[in-house]
């Protein structure tokens, strides 16, 4: 990994879903707002292409405490620190475990990844901030929150093609390619 | 990687001990580059507003032209006498016993990041502690409509100056409250978010054209056309449900609210001085439970959301303001 243009990339990224971000949001009336996690391109990206398991998680780890930080709002009065750091730790766990056994140079079969990645991601959050607000959320809320985050899986994953492209043209200043890293990954 | 996952989880389990400190240092790294990020994103969702309505023919300009200067000079010649009575009134005050005036001041602020997650997005503003933001603060937007490039009537500013109107007479309308600060920052909840809730009132609107009946409850209950001597305020309770508006329970049947209602801030709460408009009543539905008896209000929030971007909050001076809710 090439950690300093990684930390650009994540900030780069960060500061455009807290700005730009609101541009590309969606009002559903069953579920409410909807909008792309535009991070998770990135870390399906470094969980496919970099070299260490190790390097993906801390990456991961990485960008999900910064959405941690950047979010207050969730189920119950406002959410916690953390779930989200976890979360993308186990979806990108779960990528990296699978990505030998797909065609990881196609950008379709990324766009599905990014799309799963997300469904996880998400759910999981939900799942743990709505445990963590007991009492002050309800099944009606964490329902309506679970549909919000089956969309914004489903959006990340439409937009996701541009933005892989795009991370395949940077590809060699976020990794350190190897001509055999397929065998690498292990 | 373990100690990392171990801070995670510690983090979580703190809760908010943790995670006011944590973001409030995070809001450094972010806010002195979002405020160009959202100038771009508001202009785009205002153009693309634009762009959705409909356009109007030269007569209707010309109409509306004239409308406005109407309007001016009626607007300018009420500043006057609101002048006037104010120095009257403070002079009887003066005369009949010291009541010490609450003093309230507009601090301006700009929306410069939204939340990373849609799901009860919130928004920074950039004014914290040290301007004298505190938590449960209420934020307004002025539906002030100028061109920039025209100066604003001499007397105009002078309306929005004037601290007790506030709400009638500068088109204030309500966008939420201050739920965390930071010493530069704030974080704002808007009004149609799930953890809002503010004690309200519904002001009927009395239309001639379709008058309606309510039932009186004081003295004798008896049904009787709606006035302008007996349509007083209902007292009510709205919350925000998370999908962009506000729900009002629990108002009696009787009181035959109905779609075009108003909702305003209920005046007498402590963090604000006056009524300023929340909401129009969008769609009156039977309590499921209760019917007949009860019914439930979907309001539309006056302030537009996604083109939020100059905000005012309203910061009381000294330690009058009291708490607010929710």
């Amino acid at each position: 990994m090439r950690w300093v243009f990684f930390a650009i990339s994540v900030w780069f990224l960060i500061v455009a879903q807290t700005t730009f971000g609101s541009i590309l949001r969606l009002d559903s009336s069953a579920a409410g707002p909807i909008g792309p996690d535009l991070l998770a391109p990135l870390a399906v990206f470094v969980a496919l292409h970099a070299r260490r398991q190790t390097d993906v998680l801390i990456a991961v780890w990485a960008m999900g405490l910064a959405i941690d930080l950047l979010t207050l709002g969730g189920p119950g009065s406002s959410s916690v620190v953390g779930p989200m750091a976890l979360a993308y730790v186990l979806g990108a766990k779960l990528v990296f475990s699978v990505r030998d056994a797909i065609f990881r140079e196609r950008i379709l079969t990324k766009a599905l990844l990014t799309g799963c990645f997300c469904l996880v991601a998400h759910c999981l959050w939900v799942t743990l901030q709505s445990v963590m607000a007991f009492g002050h959320t309800s099944w009606g809320q964490y329902g309506r929150m679970i549909l919000q985050s089956v969309g914004i899986a489903s959006y990340t994953a439409v937009l996701a093609p541009g933005m892989i492209w795009i991370l395949h043209r940077g590809r060699n200043w976020l990794i350190q390619v190897r001509a055999s890293s397929h065998r690498d990954s292990r | 990687m373990a100690g990392m996952l171990a801070f995670s989880v510690l983090t979580s389990l703190m809760g908010p001990r943790a995670s006011g400190p944590l973001r409030e240092a995070a809001q450094y790294i972010l806010t002195p580059f979002g405020d160009a990020g959202m100038h771009v994103a508001v202009s785009f969702n205002s153009r693309l507003d634009e762009l959705g309505r409909r356009s109007i023919s030269q007569d209707e300009v010309t109409q509306l032209i004239e409308e406005n200067e109407r309007l001016q000079r009626k607007a300018s010649a009420l500043a006057v006498e609101i002048r006037r009575m104010l120095q009257q009134r403070k002079s009887e005050d003066h005369l009949y016993g010291p009541v010490p005036y609450a003093q309230w001041r507009l601090v301006p602020a700009r929306v410069v990041a939204v939340d990373a997650l849609p799901y009860q997005p919130a928004l920074t503003v950039n004014a914290g502690n040290n301007q004298g933001v505190g938590r449960g603060a209420l934020v307004t937007k002025r539906r002030l409509i100028t061109d920039r490039s025209k100066s604003l009537p001499e007397l105009l500013p002078a309306i929005a100056e004037l601290p007790v109107p506030l709400g009638e007479t500068s088109g204030a309308v309500l966008v939420g409250r201050i739920v965390g600060t930071g010493a530069h920052t704030a974080t704002l909840r808007l009004v149609i978010d799930n953890g809002f809730r503010i004690g309200a009132r519904i002001r009927r609107v009395i239309d001639p054209v379709s008058p309606r009946t309510i039932t009186l409850t004081t003295g004798e209950a008896k049904e009787t056309l709606l006035t302008d001597q007996n349509n007083a305020p209902i007292d009510v309770v709205a919350a925000g449900d998370g999908r962009g508006r506000l729900i009002v329970k629990d108002v009696y049947a009787y009181d035959n609210v109905r779609v075009g209602d108003v909702l305003v801030t209920s005046g007498g709460e402590g963090l604000l001085p006056a009524e300023i408009h929340i909401g129009t009543v969008d769609e009156v539905s039977d309590d499921p439970e209760r019917k007949g008896l009860f019914v439930h209000l979907v309001v539309s929030p006056a302030a537009d959301t996604m083109t939020l971007r100059d905000v005012y909050i309203v910061v009381p001076v000294g330690a009058l303001g009291s708490g607010g809710e929710g």
